[in-house]
């Protein structure tokens, strides 16, 4: 009987627990619901000298000591993030001339220049062994999108007979990294 | 149970710590590349002739009539053309191993007696006017310009049409050197016998400084 009586007073407290707890949970909602949220992910792309996909090489058959010749390229974020430019000097093959050495990457020399400001000082394109940072491109639509540089290549009239024949050839890639 | 607390906890952060990791080094870029970027050097090769036969190793030789005497003269030419790629915009003109030789004791130059009567040159289709007169001047030799006067200087020739080069690339055959030579006609009996050489060197260049050198043509 005892026990009856205790399992009938706990299961009161218990009711008693359960409308108490009820009572303090309830309050005044109000939902309202943002449909169609929308998530997408910006582009960052480059064009050079106009083109997306392939970029004319430069060829020069006949150089010679004084050669001097100054390359504009033209870049265009075509995309919506900015983002920072670099050129790396890759895959750089030289043959020998006549003299059967080669010479004409130690003596072909690239300077590269943004306006007034130098890009990049006279400097060998064996020495170009390093990223060279070209400045920011600004998302597309807005101002400094497009940048144009001027790449000069030479060879010094000092430079003599050892450069006859020689060859030298190159890939420039571009990258458009995105601005951190 | 607390070391296995503590090894999900390190789990947990590692993992974490990757997750970040990643986040940190993604981000977009785009690369384009312009590849074969090619350099290549011409040449310059010069190749000499006197009568049309152009060669590499040709001597260009002049050699005086048999039995030369006073008075008589004689034509020299000297033609360039350019074999290589590369433009010469100079032709330098030494002269070198200078000699005479006389009858034994003899001290007689048959230099001295020797007038260049006339200097010509062609660049194409072009041959300058007389310019004898004008490297007598430039040699200061008062007028007559001997073998001996010439030879003490350096000279060096460019086309008049300061467009275009000395001799251009591509084999065109596009220079000459004109000389007459005439034996003095006042020369007396001590020149009977004797002889004189010498080396005319010529170098081919795209360019270079002028300085010490006397222009072949006003």
């Amino acid at each position: 009987m005892f026990n009856k009586k205790i399992i009938l007073s706990i299961l009161v407290v218990g009711f008693v627990c359960t409308a108490v707890g009820s009572a303090t949970w309830a309050s005044f909602t109000d939902t309202k619901t943002g449909t169609g949220n929308q998530i997408t992910a910006g582009t960052l792309s480059l064009n050079v000298n106009g083109a997306n996909t392939i970029i004319t090489p430069f060829n020069f058959p006949t150089i010679a000591p004084g050669f001097n010749q100054p390359e504009t390229v033209t870049f265009a974020n075509v995309g919506s993030i900015p983002g920072t430019l670099s050129l790396n000097v890759k895959n750089k093959v030289e043959t020998p001339g006549l003299d059967g050495i080669t010479d004409l990457g130690n003596n072909l020399k690239v300077t590269i220049t943004s306006g007034a400001v130098t890009l990049l000082p006279t400097t060998s394109v064996n020495a170009l062994t390093n990223p060279i940072s070209l400045g920011n491109l600004a998302a597309t639509g807005t101002n400094g999108d497009t940048k144009s540089i001027v790449i000069t290549f030479s060879v010094d009239t000092a430079v003599g007979n050892n450069i006859q024949g020689d060859g030298c050839t190159f890939d420039m890639e571009y990258n458009l990294a995105q601005t951190v | 149970m607390i070391n296995k607390r503590i090894l999900l906890s390190v789990l947990f952060i590692c993992c974490v710590g990757v997750v970040v990791g990643n986040a940190t080094l993604a981000s977009f870029n785009d690369v384009k590349t312009s590849t074969a970027n090619t350099f290549t050097t011409g040449t310059l090769t010069m190749a000499i002739a006197n009568t049309g036969n152009y060669g590499d190793t040709a001597t260009g030789t002049w050699v005086s009539p048999t039995n030369f005497k006073p008075g008589e003269k004689f034509f020299a030419t000297l033609k360039f053309t350019d074999t290589g790629s590369v433009d010469a915009n100079h032709i330098y003109f030494n002269l070198i191993n200078v000699n005479h030789a006389g009858p034994a004791g003899s001290t007689t130059n048959l230099m001295d007696k020797i007038i260049i009567t006339s200097v010509k040159e062609r660049f194409g289709t072009t041959t300058t006017p007389e310019q004898v007169g004008y490297l007598a001047e430039q040699v200061g030799s008062g007028g007559v310009l001997t073998l001996a006067q010439f030879c003490n200087n350096a000279y060096y020739t460019y086309n008049p049409n300061t467009a275009l080069p000395v001799i251009a690339k591509g084999n065109q055959k596009d220079y000459d050197l004109i000389l007459e030579f005439q034996f003095d006609p006042n020369a007396d009996n001590t020149y009977q016998g004797t002889s004189c050489s010498f080396d005319l060197q010529a170098q081919a260049t795209q360019f270079s400084p002028t300085t010490g050198y006397i222009a072949l043509h006003q």
